[in-house]
């Protein structure tokens, strides 16, 4: 009678460990932990106190699955650059919430799309699903070799899916995550992980889950703009999802990802400078130095001198490059006036920052090149003889030249 | 030392450039000629390579008033008929100094007037102000079409002013003005002038005036003449002025007009044909065919013959009309002698500038009628028994005859 009631002292054990279960938040056991107990009974035999031993009960703790944590990588910003400009996302996912490895399925879904058409998202890395690993430290852990259960599988070089190399979250750390530096992986008893450098958080106490944190890269392929000069935005999240229990699951806020269009637009005003400085003319005018030019209704006598100010401006979103202003002057009727401006320069160029520099109509010597009829001034910042500058997003360059009329 | 020279070379190209721009002065731009500029911007927004086209500035050139030429036609001579006698002057008005069409004020006045009051000149067409077009040629103009700017006015079938039938003057050349046949009037771009016959000069270059002429009349009314036989002269002039630049002012002239004015004096003078046929009198005498007449001096004898001659001479500025001579023969003591001349044939003499005639004392049958004691005879060019003839001035007409002293 003695005998059974330390039996059933031991059935009692393992009934609680298993009440113990919904409260394993608390103290987790690993999955593939081996429960391992072994029994024995003494007795005396008349000839002495013998030991019988029982064949030791092995029982494997299994995965409690969990919801992983989730969250959002930085957005992009990139220049459109044609139909379906790529970008990359990324996401990080951490198992959580469970006590063992787990493998997950990545659904990446665009939530909302503007200025655009064909938009798309794909996973890139890692394929679907993945596995990420977890365990739960066992105490004597340090801040850099954690003690766990061994996972029952020796030959594997992982314990409970954590391997070298791989990053871990330790206790929910989730601001240091640490790679792993080493692991020893044993068939039975206590495995080790080791991580450089140590856990901010110093030595971890038993129970305190260890998880596998991976990067998931998503790529975003912009589709075909609508509108140009307006950016392409596009939302975009990742679902993850424990297969052993899809109602474990979790989903990022929004990444907004931009593509950005230039677009510039060229403008001419005119002023007659010799006649009436203050002529007016018709139309909405523009104020440059302090001087008005008018886009039309400005009027001339031969002989009288005419400014034109050319005013590109890059009303889109991103960056334009290669700019290049051309202009041809109807040479029946008008001469370049030369030597129109300081330093006896035939045209005068105001940079993004409003910097004049002074320009002439000789080819090969700077930005600017008259052969009647056609002017041709590259602009913009970097813009020399040969090629045509950079305009920013909502910058503005500026060309004047004058002319006379034939008198 | 090489690049110095490089140096020196482009100085010396700028300095050309700039050598060569008063030369442009040559090159005249029609008013309302569009200056427009295509400018654009070529660049990469990462696609591609994008163009971008400012929308054109145009810049209207604008008129610049000239002086224009202004030249009077021939002077004009009419008799003068009565008060307000109208004669009809022109002048030659061409646009000149000028790159467009500018509306002008037509100004006639007087300057003088000679013998005469209450004169007037009005201006008769066209009516003032008057549209003088002008347009200044393109390049590839031939000796019948002209190229110019458009006007930027299509619909008006007009060029810069100019329309089918008006005349032109291109560069200038005045002795040969054209008429013009057809248009193209163009929006933008180029329009055409043809012209009919083709310019004297040949192709005109790029740059040349065209200029519409155009032809101004007067009308003058001389007023009152002050005194008979003598002309009026009354000169005048025109003024052409731009509306748009009053200081572009030309005037023309003067032109002299002359209304002629005919007077007719008649005098008289005898000879004592029977007694002393060589008998002298007093006063100035009158010759005529060796014959001796006189105003004054001569005396008769009852039964003698005396022979009259009645002297009608225009000493005016312009012939008369309608001329006659009458006399009344003192019957009392005088007795018309008949069939005295020509053979004893003829009653009178009549001599019109020379030409001589014979007349005869009965109605209606020749210019003279005799009803004593009334002599009428019609004389001067072209007079007949029913009416007196012309006299030109200086024209003189006689007429003989001859009575018996009771």
């Amino acid at each position: 009678m003695k005998q059974l009631f330390r039996i059933n002292i031991n059935l009692l054990c393992l009934l609680g460990l298993f009440a113990m279960t919904p409260l394993s938040a608390w103290a987790l056991t690993a999955s593939n932990t081996q429960i391992v107990n072994s029994a024995s009974m003494s007795y005396n035999d008349g000839t002495g106190v013998k030991t019988a031993n029982a064949l030791p009960v092995t029982v494997t703790v299994t995965l409690v699955p969990g919801q992983p944590t989730v969250s959002k990588g930085p957005d992009q910003s990139t220049p459109y650059a044609s139909a379906n400009t790529p970008l990359t996302n990324t996401f990080t996912i951490i198992a959580s919430n469970t006590n063992g490895p787990d493998t997950y399925t990545l659904t990446p879904a665009i939530t909302a799309t503007l200025n655009a058409t064909g938009s798309s998202v794909a996973l890139a890395s890692p394929a679907s699903p993945v596995l990420l690993g977890a365990t739960v430290t066992l105490s004597g852990s340090t801040a850099t070799v954690l003690n766990v259960p061994a996972d029952g599988n020796a030959g594997d070089s992982q314990v409970n899916g954590i391997a070298v190399g791989d990053w871990i979250v330790v206790n929910g750390d989730t601001a240091n995550p640490r790679q792993v530096s080493a692991v020893s992986d044993n068939a039975t008893g206590s495995s080790t992980i080791t991580v450089a450098p140590a856990l901010a958080a110093g030595a971890p106490a038993a129970g305190q889950l260890v998880a596998e944190q991976k990067t998931v890269t998503v790529t975003v392929l912009s589709g075909t703009i609508t509108t140009a000069g307006q950016s392409i935005s596009i939302t975009k999240h990742l679902t993850i999802t424990s297969i052993t229990d899809v109602t474990k699951t979790a989903v990022t806020t929004d990444i907004t990802d931009t593509y950005t269009s230039g677009l510039a637009t060229l403008t001419k005003y005119v002023r007659n400078v010799t006649a009436v400085p203050t002529m007016a003319g018709t139309g909405t005018k523009y104020t440059y130095g302090g001087i008005d030019y008018w886009p039309s209704g400005i009027t001339a006598k031969p002989g009288e001198v005419l400014e034109y100010i050319l005013v590109a401006n890059n009303s889109g979103t991103g960056i334009v490059s290669a700019a290049a202003i051309t202009d041809t002057l109807p040479t029946t009727y008008v001469t370049l006036k030369t030597g129109a401006y300081a330093g006896a320069k035939d045209f005068t160029y105001f940079n993004e920052s409003g910097t004049p520099s002074y320009l002439t109509a000789g080819a090969g010597d700077d930005a600017a090149t008259y052969a009647a009829p056609t002017l041709t001034i590259n602009v913009g910042t970097g813009a020399t003889s040969g090629a045509g500058g950079n305009i920013a997003s909502s910058a503005t360059v500026r060309a004047l030249y004058q002319v006379t009329v034939n008198p | 030392m090489k690049q110095q020279y490089n140096l020196t070379i482009a100085l010396l190209c700028l300095t050309i450039m700039f050598a060569m721009t008063p030369l442009s002065a040559w090159a005249l731009t029609a008013s309302n000629t569009q200056i427009i500029n295509n400018a654009s911007l070529t660049y990469n927004d990462g696609v591609m390579a994008r163009t971008a086209n400012a929308v054109p500035v145009i810049v209207t050139v604008t008129l610049v008033p000239g002086t224009p030429l202004v030249t009077k036609g021939p002077d004009q001579t009419t008799p003068y008929t009565g008060t307000d006698t109208p004669l009809l002057n022109t002048f030659t008005i061409t646009a000149a100094n000028t790159n467009g069409p500018d509306s002008y004020t037509l100004a006639p006045s007087i300057g003088g007037t000679a013998n005469a009051s209450g004169e007037t000149v009005t201006l008769t067409s066209p009516a003032s102000p008057v549209v003088l077009g002008s347009t200044v040629t393109l390049s590839g103009s031939t000796a019948a079409v002209l190229n110019v700017p458009a006007d930027g006015n299509a619909g008006d079938s007009q060029v810069n002013g100019i329309a089918v039938n008006d005349w032109i003057v291109v560069n200038g050349d005045t002795a040969n003005p054209r008429q013009v046949t057809a248009i193209t009037d163009n929006a933008a771009g180029t329009s055409t002038i043809t012209v009919a016959p083709a310019l004297a000069a040949g192709a005109p270059g790029a740059g040349v005036l065209v200029a519409e002429q155009k032809t101004v009349t007067v009308t003058l009314k001389s007023g009152t003449i002050a005194t008979g036989g003598q002309s009026i002269v009354i000169t005048k002039q025109l003024t052409v002025t731009s509306t748009s630049d009053v200081s572009k002012t030309a005037t023309a002239g003067p032109i002299t007009d002359t209304y002629t004015n005919g007077k007719l004096l008649l005098s008289k003078y005898v000879r004592n044909v029977t007694a002393v046929p060589t008998m002298t009198g007093t006063g100035t005498k009158y010759t005529y065919n060796s014959i001796d007449y006189w105003p004054t001096g001569i005396t008769a004898k009852p039964g003698e013959t005396l022979e009259y001659i009645l002297v009608g001479t225009n000493s005016g500025t312009g012939s008369v009309t309608a001329a006659n001579m009458t006399d009344v023969l003192p019957t009392s003591y005088v007795t018309l002698k008949t069939l005295v001349y020509n053979g004893n044939s003829a009653d009178f003499t009549y001599d019109n500038n020379g030409s001589v005639s014979w007349l005869t004392a009965v109605s209606g049958d020749d210019q003279a009628t005799y009803a004593a004691p009334n002599l009428s005879v019609n004389v001067g060019t072209g007079s007949s028994s029913g009416s007196g003839g012309s006299i030109p001035v200086n024209g003189t007409v006689l007429v003989l005859y001859q009575v018996s002293v009771n």
